[in-house]
C-alpha cells in the first residue's frame, strides 16, 4: 500500500468538485497529481491550488490509500465513484461522499454531507461524525439506492436514510431523522439510537432494525418475534400499500 | 451562399440518380450551376443523399416533456459538454431515451436528417408542442393533432356529416398549425376516459356520442382527400400492444380500399410492430409481421413504419392512455397517465426490452417482418416510433440489420429461443441495398407528407444533404454492416438549406429549420364554414378555455411555412 | 387581502367611451382564467369584468413600482441608466464562481427560456420558486409519476371531487366556478359533485364543500397510504390514522371508488407538511390505484400564474425542471443541492440574479445572512423587502398586463398572455433585460 498525502491549504470560497479517487491518481507523478483538475464554482483549478501534496502514487487502485487532512466540506464528490484503494479524511466531507462507490474503503472523522453513498454498490464507508440526507439513497428519479457494501455512521443521520436501498448493510449509532428505509426493497439498516416520522414508507423489502424509539405507520403489522443480537425483537411488517414484505424489527419493552 | 459538393456518389431514387456527380446549392436550395467562388466539399469515394425523412418520431410537446420530468434518471444517461470538445452544439445535451431539444437537434442532424415529424399533438396543447418546436435547432419539423377521440368529430362522423367534419379537420389543422390528421385509437381514449375501458373492436360504439372506430376511420379517409391534405391519415390503430391485435389492424387498412390518391396512400398505418401480433395470450403470442407486410404489397394505397425494437432501456409514450395504464400494470414502476378533456389523452411509462425476454423478442421479430416484408421500399419509413421501441439515434443500427441477414442471423442465435417458434425470422433472406435504405429513410417518408423540397436532390429541392463516409461501389452493406453503421450515425457533412451544419460529429451552425404546416380551410364552402364554426362555439362551452384563445397565434411560428390547400 | 367566494367582482356598470379588450388571461394563479375584459380609459385600465378579487387587485391595484434602474453605492441605492445597471449585472455574473439565480413564476416562459440560456452562458444554476411550493410534486413524479388531467376533463366528467391541502376559495378564488361545483359539464352538473375537503383546519373552501375531514398536521401521508392499503383489501388495525379516524378514511375511500370520474386536488398543506414528496407520491399513487375501479385523476393546485411554465421550458431546453446547474461540464440536477436557499444556507453561491421574488421575505434565517453577504441583482416590477440591500435593481414590466408571453396553467395547458397597456414609461420587459444582460456578459 502506497500513500500520497494532502494536507488542505485553501478552502475553496465557493463549493469545488473533488473528482479523486486512487485509480485517478495511479501511476501519475507527484506534479501530474498537482495538475489533476478541480472543478472550483465555475472555474477550472488544480489539486494544488487547495492542497499540499506529498506520498507516493501506487502502481494499481487497490494499492492506493490517500490521506486528506482538512476540513473538506467545502468539496462535493470526495471518494465519488472510486472502485479500490482506501481514501481517509481527518475533517468533515461535502455532498456526494462515497457516492456510486464500487469498493475499496472511505473514512472520513468529521460529518459528511447528503448523498452519502447514494446508489453505492461496494465497498465500506465509515463516518465517524453524523451524516445528512439520502445516505446510501438514490439520486433524484432513480429507484435504486445502494445495492451492496456497508456503511457505518457513528453520530446521527438525517431524512430518508436508505432511500429505495437494494441491498448492502447501513449501521447508526446515533438517531435517524424522517422516513428511514423509505422505498427500500432489500439489504438492511440497523439504527441503535431512534428513528423519526414514517419509518419504512412504502417499503417492499430489507429489513430496519430500530434499537431506540421506533412508531411504525398503521400500514404495518405485527408478525413472529425474532432474536437479534440475543435480544427479542419485535416484529412489524409494511408497507402494506406497497404489497407488506419490509420488516421494521425494534426491541420488545417491559 | 454558393456550395458545390464535388464528386460524390449521389444516390436520389426519386430522381432515378445512383452516379458519381456534383450536387450544387445556392440560398439553400439545389441548382443547375454555380459560381467559381462556391464553397467546396470534396465528397469523392462518399455517399450523398438528400437529408434524412423522419415520419414519426415524439421529439415535442407535452407528451415528451412529462417524460422528461418523469425520468431525470434517462437525462442524466446522456449528458455532454456544449462547445467545442464536447458536442459543438451552443447548449449541452441530456437525455438517451428523452434528449433535451438541442440535443434532438444535433443528434438527427449527426446522423444526416434534416426533417422530422411529430406525429402526436394533442390540440389543447399544441402551443406548447410549437415552444418546443422553437428551440429545437437545425432540423425542419411538421406535427399532426390527434383527432381520433375528439368529441365533435366524432359526433360529425357518427352521423355521417362529412362535411362539417371536414369544415371542422380544417379549422383544427389550422388553429394548432398542423400538417394533417393522427387518429390514435379510435374511440377507445373516450371509453377509457369514461369508464377506465376500451374499444375492443371497429364497431364498438362509444356514447353517447353513438362513434365507433370505423366511423372515425372512414369518415377521415374521405374528409382527408376532400380537403385534398399533402399527407395521408395517420393511423395508430385500436388494441395496441395486444396479442391477436393484427386481426384489427388488417381490418383497419382494409378500409382504405375504395379511397385513392394518385400522388400518394390514402392510409399510413403507424408504428405496426405494436400492432401486428398473433396469439390470443402473452404465452401465445407470435409475430404477424408478414401478415401485415403482405397486406401493403396487396394494397399500394396502404404505407406502414414499423418501429423496430433494439432492446433498450428507454420510454414509451403514446396517446392510448389506456394502453399505457396496462402497461404500468406489468412494469410495476413509474407511470404518468395524461388526460386531455375533449380530445383524447395519453400515457407515459418507461420500458425495457431486454433479448432474453419473450415478448421483446417477438416484437423485435415482428418490425424486422414487417420492414424486410414490403417488396416496394416506397411504401414502408424506417422508425422507431421514438422512443417508443427505441430512441432515434438507433436508425443506423436497424439500417445494418436490414442490410444484413448475416447479422440477423446472429442476432437470432442471442435472442429468446421464442424467435424460433413464434417468429418468422430466421426463414427471411432479403437484404436491402444501400439505394433501398435511401428510399425508406428519404425519399418515401417525403413523398408519403408531400414534402415537396424533400427527400430528393433534383433542381430546386431544398438544399438539404447528408454525406457519408461510405463508397457504395466498395462497400458490401452484407458483409460490412458494422461499418456501415458507425458510418451513418455520424455523417461526414450535414447540409441544411445550404449550410453546413454538422462535420464529422461536431455541430457548425444552428440554424432554426423550418415548422411546416397546412391551411386547407379555403377547401369549405362558405355555408357549411360557418354552420362549423357554430358548431364550435357550442363545443367550447365545455373547454376551460376561450375560443378567442385557442388557436396558435403566429408568434409561436417564427418559421413558419404554411402550406395552403384547396384554395 | 379581498376575498371574494367563488363569483366574480361585481364592477360598475358600462360606461361609454371605455375600451374594452376581451379575453384575458389573468396573471395571478395558477388557474389563468382567460375570459377576463379589461376596460381602458385614457390608456389605463380603469375596471375589469369576471375578475376575481386577487384578480382586479393585480389588475387595477395601485402596487409600487420599481421607477428606475439603481445601483448601490454604499448604503444608498442610485438612479442609473439600464445601460448602467445592465453592465453591472453583467459584471456580478461575470465575476461569480457560483453565480445562482431565483424566482421567475410570474414570468414569461420566454423570458424563462431566456433565463435559463443566460445561465448557462454565465456558467451558474437557475431555479424557480417551486422550490418554496410545488417541488415536492415534482419529485414525487420523479419518482413515481402520477394521472395528470387537463382541467377540461375534470369539469366534464368528476363527480368526485378531493381538495386534498389545498383551499381554493382562498388561494385560486374561480377554481369552484369554472371546474368544480358551478361549473356544469357534459356529463355532470356542478351542484351533483361530491365535493371534499382534506387540511387540517377548516378553511372557508371545506365549509362550503360537501364534506370535511380533517387531519392532524403531518399526519397525510399516514392518512393516504392506509388508504392505498384499503383500496388493496387490507385492514387497518388502528381505529385512528393521521388523525383520522379509520371509518372516515374508509367512506372517503368508498367514494372514490364508487365514482365515474374522481380528481384529488392538492396544494401546499400536502407539499409543504410533514413527509412533503411522499405525501404527493401517496395521493398520486392513490389515484393511480384507483382507476382500477373507476377513473382518478390528480392536479396540483399551482400557486403563481407561471411557476408552471418554467418547469416545462426548463425541462425540454435542459433535460429537467430546474435547480440545474451549469458550472461544470456537464448539466448537473441536483434540488436539494442547487436550490437556491440549500446553495445560500452552505455558501455554496457567490452571486445572486433575482426575477420576480423576494427571497429576504421568504427565506429562512441563514439563507438571508449569505443572501445579504454577496452580490444581488434584482429584476422586478415592484420593490420589495429584498431590494433594501440588493446592489443592482432593474425595474421590469408586468407580463399579462403590459407584455405579452406565454404562461402554463396548473394542469400545464399554455395560454397566451396579453398586453393591454403599456408600461410606465420607458420601462423594459423582462424579456429585453435578460437579452441585454446576456449581450453585456
Amino acid at each position: 500500500m502506497k500513500t500520497l498525502r494532502l494536507s488542505l491549504r485553501d478552502a475553496p470560497t465557493v463549493e469545488a468538485e473533488l473528482a479523486l479517487t486512487p485509480r485517478s491518481v495511479v501511476g501519475l507523478s507527484t506534479e501530474e497529481v498537482s495538475d489533476l483538475k478541480v472543478m472550483h464554482g465555475n472555474r477550472e483549478t488544480g489539486l494544488v491550488d487547495f492542497f499540499e501534496i506529498s506520498g507516493e502514487t501506487a502502481d494499481q487502485a487497490g494499492d492506493q490509500r490517500i490521506e486528506i487532512t482538512g476540513d473538506l466540506a467545502g468539496f462535493k464528490s470526495v471518494g465519488r465513484g472510486m472502485e479500490g484503494g482506501e481514501i481517509v479524511v481527518s475533517g468533515d466531507a461535502g455532498l456526494y461522499a462515497g457516492a456510486e462507490m464500487r469498493g475499496g474503503s472511505l473514512v472520513v472523522d468529521g460529518d459528511v454531507s447528503n448523498w452519502c453513498g447514494a446508489e453505492k454498490a461496494g465497498g465500506k464507508i465509515v463516518v465517524k461524525g453524523g451524516a445528512g440526507a439520502y445516505l446510501g439513497g438514490a439520486y433524484r428519479g432513480s429507484r435504486s439506492g445502494m445495492t451492496s457494501g456497508s456503511i457505518r455512521v457513528d453520530g446521527s443521520v438525517g431524512d430518508e436514510c436508505g432511500a429505495w436501498m437494494r441491498g448492502g448493510s447501513i449501521r447508526v449509532r446515533g438517531d435517524a431523522g424522517r422516513m428511514l428505509g423509505i422505498h427500500m426493497d432489500g439489504g438492511s439498516i440497523h439504527v441503535e439510537g431512534d428513528a423519526g416520522r414514517y419509518a419504512g414508507g412504502a417499503m417492499t423489502g430489507g429489513r430496519v432494525i430500530v434499537d431506540g424509539a421506533v412508531d411504525p405507520m398503521a400500514t404495518f403489522r405485527r408478525g413472529r418475534d425474532e432474536d437479534v443480537e440475543d435480544e427479542v425483537y419485535q416484529r412489524f411488517l409494511g408497507d402494506s400499500a406497497e404489497g407488506g414484505d419490509g420488516e421494521i424489527m425494534t426491541p420488545r419493552r417491559g | 451562399m454558393e456550395l458545390r459538393i464535388r464528386n460524390g456518389h449521389v444516390i436520389d431514387p426519386a430522381s432515378g440518380v445512383n452516379e458519381v456527380k456534383d450536387v450544387l446549392v445556392r440560398d439553400g436550395k439545389v441548382v443547375d450551376e454555380v459560381s467559381r467562388d462556391a464553397e467546396e466539399i470534396d465528397a469523392s469515394g462518399k455517399l450523398v443523399v438528400p437529408g434524412g425523412v423522419c415520419p414519426h418520431s415524439h421529439i415535442a410537446g407535452p407528451k415528451s416533456n412529462v417524460g422528461r420530468l418523469l425520468r431525470p434518471e434517462d437525462g442524466r444517461k446522456g449528458t455532454t459538454s456544449a462547445g467545442p470538445g464536447g458536442g459543438g452544439g451552443n447548449f449541452p445535451e441530456s437525455g438517451f431515451s428523452l434528449p433535451n431539444t438541442y440535443a434532438i437537434g444535433y443528434r438527427y442532424a449527426r446522423m444526416g436528417y434534416t426533417t422530422v415529424v411529430e406525429p402526436s399533438m394533442a390540440p389543447i396543447e399544441a402551443r406548447h408542442t410549437h415552444e418546443e418546436f422553437n428551440d429545437i435547432p437545425i432540423i425542419d419539423k411538421a406535427a399532426l393533432p390527434e383527432v381520433g377521440n375528439n368529441w365533435l368529430l366524432m359526433r360529425y362522423l357518427a352521423s355521417g356529416d362529412t362535411e362539417r367534419a371536414a369544415a371542422y379537420a380544417a379549422w383544427l389543422i389550422r388553429a394548432t398549425r398542423g400538417y394533417g390528421l393522427k387518429i390514435v385509437n379510435p374511440c377507445g381514449v373516450e371509453q377509457w376516459s369514461q369508464s377506465g375501458g376500451n374499444v375492443m373492436d371497429l364497431d364498438q360504439s362509444v356514447e353517447p356520442f353513438g362513434c365507433t372506430p370505423r366511423k372515425i376511420i372512414e369518415g377521415c379517409l374521405e374528409l382527408n382527400e376532400a380537403l385534398g391534405l399533402p399527407h395521408s391519415i395517420h393511423l395508430h390503430a385500436n388494441n395496441l400492444g395486444v396479442p391477436g391485435n393484427v386481426e384489427t389492424l388488417l381490418e383497419s387498412m382494409e378500409l382504405a380500399s375504395g379511397h385513392e390518391n394518385d400522388d400518394r396512400a390514402v392510409l399510413h398505418a403507424t408504428h405496426v410492430q405494436f400492432n401486428s401480433y398473433g396469439g390470443d395470450s402473452w404465452g401465445t403470442m407470435s409475430s404477424e409481421g408478414l401478415s401485415t407486410a403482405e397486406f401493403v404489397n396487396r394494397n399500394p394505397n396502404v404505407t406502414i413504419d414499423p418501429a423496430v425494437v433494439t432492446f433498450k432501456d428507454t420510454t414509451t409514450m403514446t396517446g392510448d392512455a389506456p394502453f399505457e395504464y396496462n402497461l404500468q400494470k406489468m412494469t410495476k414502476g413509474k407511470y404518468v397517465g395524461s388526460d386531455v378533456g375533449l380530445e383524447g389523452g395519453g400515457g407515459v411509462v418507461p420500458f425495457e426490452y431486454k433479448p432474453d425476454n419473450p415478448v421483446a423478442t417477438i416484437q423485435w421479430a415482428t418490425g424486422m417482418e414487417a420492414a424486410l416484408g414490403v417488396e416496394d421500399p416506397w411504401r414502408v419509413f424506417l422508425t422507431t416510433d421514438h422512443p417508443n421501441a427505441a430512441p432515434f439515434t438507433d436508425y443506423p443500427l436497424i439500417m445494418s440489420w436490414l442490410a444484413s441477414a448475416e447479422e440477423r442471423e446472429r442476432i437470432v442465435s442471442r435472442v429468446h429461443p421464442v424467435v424460433n417458434r413464434a417468429t418468422a425470422m430466421g426463414t427471411i433472406d432479403r437484404e436491402y441495398t444501400l439505394e433501398e435504405l435511401v428510399v425508406i429513410t428519404r425519399s418515401a417518408p417525403a413523398r408519403a407528407y408531400d414534402f415537396e423540397g424533400k427527400g430528393h436532390l433534383g433542381t430546386g429541392a431544398d438544399a438539404d444533404v447528408a454525406i457519408y463516409d461510405i463508397d457504395p461501389d466498395d462497400t458490401d452493406p452484407s458483409r460490412q454492416h458494422q461499418e456501415l453503421r458507425q458510418k451513418l450515425q455520424v455523417a461526414n457533412y450535414t447540409v441544411k438549406a445550404g449550410e453546413i451544419v454538422q462535420r464529422d460529429g461536431e455541430i457548425k451552425s444552428e440554424p432554426l429549420g423550418s415548422t411546416h404546416w397546412v391551411d386547407a380551410t379555403g377547401a369549405i364552402d362558405g355555408h357549411v364554414w360557418e354552420d362549423a364554426m357554430s358548431d364550435i362555439g357550442d363545443h367550447f362551452q365545455n373547454y376551460a378555455i376561450q375560443l378567442e384563445n385557442y388557436s396558435v397565434q403566429e408568434q409561436y411560428l417564427p418559421t413558419g411555412e404554411v402550406r395552403e390547400v384547396g384554395v | 387581502m379581498t376575498i371574494c367566494l367563488v363569483s366574480s367582482v361585481s364592477v360598475a356598470g358600462e360606461r361609454t367611451g371605455a375600451e374594452v379588450v376581451k379575453n384575458v388571461t389573468c396573471p395571478y394563479c395558477g388557474l389563468l382564467c382567460d375570459d377576463i375584459d379589461v376596460y381602458l380609459e385614457d390608456g389605463e385600465i380603469s375596471r375589469i369584468k369576471r375578475g376575481c378579487g386577487l384578480s382586479n387587485a393585480k389588475f387595477v391595484s395601485e402596487a409600487d413600482r420599481i421607477e428606475s434602474p439603481a445601483v448601490r453605492e454604499g448604503e444608498e441605492l442610485h438612479e442609473v441608466s439600464y445601460g448602467e445597471a445592465i453592465e453591472r449585472a453583467a459584471e456580478v455574473l461575470r465575476e461569480a464562481k457560483r453565480p445562482d439565480c431565483y424566482g421567475w413564476s410570474s414570468c414569461s416562459v420566454e423570458a424563462q427560456g431566456l433565463g435559463i440560456e443566460l445561465m448557462k452562458e454565465a456558467r451558474g444554476s437557475i431555479g424557480s420558486t417551486s422550490a418554496v411550493c410545488h417541488l415536492p410534486s415534482v419529485l414525487a413524479m420523479q419518482d413515481c409519476g402520477a394521472p395528470k388531467a387537463t382541467l377540461e376533463q375534470v369539469r366534464n366528467r368528476a363527480d368526485v371531487v378531493i381538495y386534498w391541502g389545498s383551499n381554493p376559495v382562498e388561494a385560486h378564488p374561480r377554481h369552484f366556478e369554472r371546474v368544480t361545483r358551478r361549473a356544469d359539464g357534459y356529463f355532470v352538473k356542478g351542484k351533483d359533485r361530491y365535493i371534499a375537503v382534506v387540511d387540517v383546519r377548516e378553511t372557508l373552501s371545506a365549509k362550503i364543500s360537501d364534506e370535511f375531514v380533517k387531519v392532524e398536521p403531518g399526519g397525510d401521508y399516514e392518512a393516504l397510504q392506509a388508504m392505498r392499503s384499503m383500496l388493496q383489501g387490507n385492514e387497518i388495525e388502528a381505529d385512528e390514522v393521521g388523525g383520522v379516524p379509520v371509518e372516515t378514511l374508509g367512506e372517503l375511500l368508498g367514494r372514490m371508488k364508487d365514482a365515474d370520474f374522481a380528481c384529488i386536488f392538492w396544494g401546499l398543506g400536502v407539499t409543504m407538511s410533514g413527509a412533503k414528496h411522499r405525501n404527493v407520491e401517496a395521493l398520486t399513487s392513490l389515484a393511480k390505484e384507483l382507476n382500477d375501479y373507476g377513473r382518478c385523476v390528480s392536479v396540483p393546485m399551482r400557486g403563481h400564474f407561471n411557476v408552471a411554465g418554467f418547469g416545462q421550458v426548463c425541462t425540454w431546453k435542459t433535460g429537467f425542471p430546474g435547480f440545474v446547474d451549469f458550472t461544470g461540464d456537464e448539466i448537473n440536477y441536483a434540488p436539494g443541492e442547487n436550490t437556491s436557499v440549500d446553495l445560500l444556507r452552505r455558501g455554496g453561491s457567490d452571486a445572486m440574479l433575482l426575477v420576480g421574488s423576494d427571497p429576504a421575505a421568504h427565506f429562512p434565517l441563514r439563507a438571508v445572512k449569505r443572501l445579504r453577504e454577496v452580490p444581488v441583482v434584482q429584476v422586478d416590477p415592484h420593490p420589495n423587502a429584498t431590494t433594501r440591500f440588493a446592489d443592482v435593481v432593474i425595474p421590469s414590466a408586468l407580463v399579462g398586463i403590459e407584455a405579452e408571453g406565454t404562461a402554463y396553467r396548473m394542469d400545464t395547458v399554455p395560454i397566451r398572455l396579453k398586453k393591454v397597456v403599456d408600461p410606465p414609461e420607458g420601462v423594459r420587459t423582462d424579456e429585453r433585460i435578460i437579452r441585454d444582460v446576456m449581450g453585456a456578459l
